[in-house]
């Protein structure tokens, strides 16, 4: 555990040098917020019976939507992103001739990228306060363990990036396809049953096109998070989907250990740990 | 089986790094057509090759040889960041594959290059981050940085950002970063490779007074210098395409294979005492060069016999009416070194 908080201090130190990025990371998703207030309250009466049952505030549903993703991108992407620039650097192999644990470094490696993203979604819940997005403040706790569960589910995701990164130092655009598939199929700015309506109505595409949106775990847990945040509901009303999530973590969780540790194997066998 | 060879073998009863055995291949990557066309069909590259030998505790070890012979793969697998395909290699006992963490906290790696220091953090940062990795804490840990950074001369210097520093510092500051857990083996990876001729003669007295000894670590340094093995390690192994052509004390490597050859710069390169110090055998194998703009030439001659012999032949020299302006010792090249070795292992092979 100190080896994890000692990296995510350093990165911590790194980012702080930069200090005017730092500033325009935070500022431009200050003044995100003001777009997505005139889009939500425009659209909001033609949305409102689409969102009907996960919050009936179209703007609350975009500024829940916009926290999920940033927490989704942010764990999908901070690993492989560590490891690629760990072993550009050369500070993967020291760091890896140390005693220090595997996953412990691999949560240092991350830590400061998640806290960030963390940091930057209370920026942006701020911001969305200031402009009248009424949530059930009760309910956090339950939202935010639920959102841990979402960021947890696509580190596993991350972790067979990383272990991409690791084996091959590609990853075949897997996170794009993972951040931009969640984004449309997850319910980011529209309900998933959108797409399933819209794929069985209006277009000649197979209904399993339809259907994709169960097999992304951002669906259940942004239901899930909307549903108590924005319409108040209890916890056993979204069991559920919190299960479904849990399942989607636990899968997740270890495909990626079990990819890093043949990626790390196969790296140390081929010798390959800090070439790049 | 030369003197230096036989060497090699471990005197102590618990050697600081045993290798026996010890090899490692590398597939060799092929282009895409290559692959295609037979895509079963696979060459390997052999970096380390059936290496065997013993480190004694507190030595300071050399391993020469060229690009490409071994050494830092032989570095990584006993770093434990390469395993190895054959062999074993333990580190006071521990094995490099068996017990890693336990071989991790004995065995500091230094690398070649200046990377994987964090440029934007200063050097307190970047040593701090080490001793929480190697699991130093409070006031212990603070200790330890700063003595580590007195000991490599950092000291007033720990505020600054790494990136601000000069190459030989950089270096100093891997060094400092290594000796954070009193390592009980040090393995330097050509750690001059990247400073000018005044910075590396700095580090290697440095070297000698403040890191290898008795009672301090077993340093393990590899360098493709001949002079700088030879000058700086007790005990030096000689490495070629992944093979250990020889293990010896660095003294009787030296002698065994060094021809004592020098060269003279002279304004008389035919005089007549030339050709009597080769009729009476005191010189051989004479060759002179071209004439220098300054109007010397340098001459290049064998003088058996050692250092005495030269001095003689020295005074002869000049007894003789003979302009002499340097007469000096060609140090024994990585090149030349290697080259006699095989050749003496040839002589050994075609007698047995």
């Amino acid at each position: 555990m100190r080896s994890a908080l000692a990296l995510i201090r350093v990165s911590f130190l790194t980012a702080a040098s930069y200090r005017f990025a730092m500033f325009v990371s935070v500022a431009s998703l200050a003044l995100q917020i003001v777009p997505t207030y005139f889009i939500g309250r425009t659209l909001d009466p033609f949305m409102a019976p689409a969102i009907k049952g996960q919050g009936s505030d179209y703007f609350g549903f975009l500024v829940v939507g916009t926290i999920a993703y940033l927490l989704l991108a942010a764990s999908v992407d901070a690993l492989p992103r560590a490891l690629e620039r760990g072993i550009s650097t050369g500070t993967l192999e020291l760091i890896f001739s140390t005693p220090s644990s595997t996953g412990s470094l691999l949560v240092g490696l991350t830590g400061y990228e998640l806290l960030w993203t963390a940091a930057r979604c209370v920026v942006v819940l701020g911001a969305a306060a200031t402009f009248g997005f009424h949530a059930h403040w009760a309910r956090f706790p339950e939202a935010v363990a639920i959102l841990a569960l979402v960021v947890a589910t696509y580190f596993g995701i991350g972790m067979i990036a990383g272990a991409m990164i690791v084996a091959f130092r590609r990853t075949a655009a897997l996170q794009t396809v993972v951040i931009v598939g969640s984004a449309m199929f997850g319910g980011v700015t529209y309900p998933p049953s959108l797409v399933t309506t819209a794929v069985s109505r209006y277009s000649n595409a197979p209904d399993w096109i339809g259907r994709l949106v169960e097999i992304v775990p951002l669906t259940y847990g942004l239901r899930a998070v909307r549903r108590l945040v924005i319409d108040g509901a209890p916890l056993r009303a979204v069991l559920g989907d919190v299960g479904a999530l849990g399942a989607f973590c636990l899968v997740f969780l270890a495909a990626g250990s079990l990819a890093m540790t043949f990626a790390l194997r196969r790296a140390r066998a081929e010798g390959t740990l800090s070439q790049y | 089986m030369t003197v230096a060879a036989r060497d090699g073998a471990a005197t102590t009863a618990e050697p600081a790094l045993r290798l026996r055995h010890l090899s490692k291949r590398f597939r060799v990557r092929r282009g895409l057509i290559a692959s295609l066309r037979q895509p079963r069909a696979a060459s390997w590259v052999h970096a380390v090759q059936d290496v065997s030998c013993d480190v004694r505790p507190g030595e300071f070890f050399g391993l020469l040889g060229p690009n490409g012979a071994g050494k830092t793969t032989l570095f990584k697998m006993l770093a434990t960041l390469t395993s190895p395909d054959e062999g074993t290699a333990t580190v006071y006992g521990a094995d490099v594959m068996r017990q890693p963490r336990e071989v991790r906290r004995m065995v500091a790696p230094v690398a070649a290059d200046e990377r994987g220091l964090h440029w934007r953090l200063s050097a307190l940062e970047n040593l701090r981050l080490f001793a929480t990795l190697y699991d130093l804490r409070g006031a212990v840990m603070t200790e330890r940085v700063h003595e580590v950074l007195r000991v490599v001369g950092l000291a007033g210097a720990e505020q600054r950002v790494v990136g601000t520093y000069s190459s030989g510092m950089r270096q100093r500051l891997l060094i400092a970063r290594a000796l954070l857990i009193r390592p009980r083996v040090l393995l330097l990876d050509e750690p001059t490779r990247s400073l000018d001729p005044v910075s590396a003669r700095d580090f290697r007295a440095f070297l000698r007074e403040e890191v290898v000894g008795p009672g301090k670590c077993t340093v393990v340094m590899a360098t493709h210098s001949a002079e700088e093995a030879l000058e700086l390690c007790d005990r030096v192994a000689v490495l070629h395409r992944g093979r250990l052509l020889a293990v010896g004390a660095a003294r009787a490597l030296e002698r065994e294979y060094s021809d004592d050859r020098y060269r003279i710069r002279t304004r008389d390169p035919e005089h007549r005492g030339w050709r009597a110090l080769e009729l009476e055998g005191v010189i051989e194998r004479r060759t002179v060069g071209e004439m220098e703009a300054d109007g010397w030439t340098p001459v290049e001659c064998q003088v058996p016999g050692g250092r005495e012999a030269a001095a003689r032949v020295l005074a002869s020299l000049v007894g003789a009416g003979v302009g002499v302006a340097d007469f000096e010792r060609i140090e024994l090249s990585l090149a030349d070194l290697i080259e006699r070795i095989v050749a003496s292992r040839a002589l050994v092979t075609a007698g047995a």
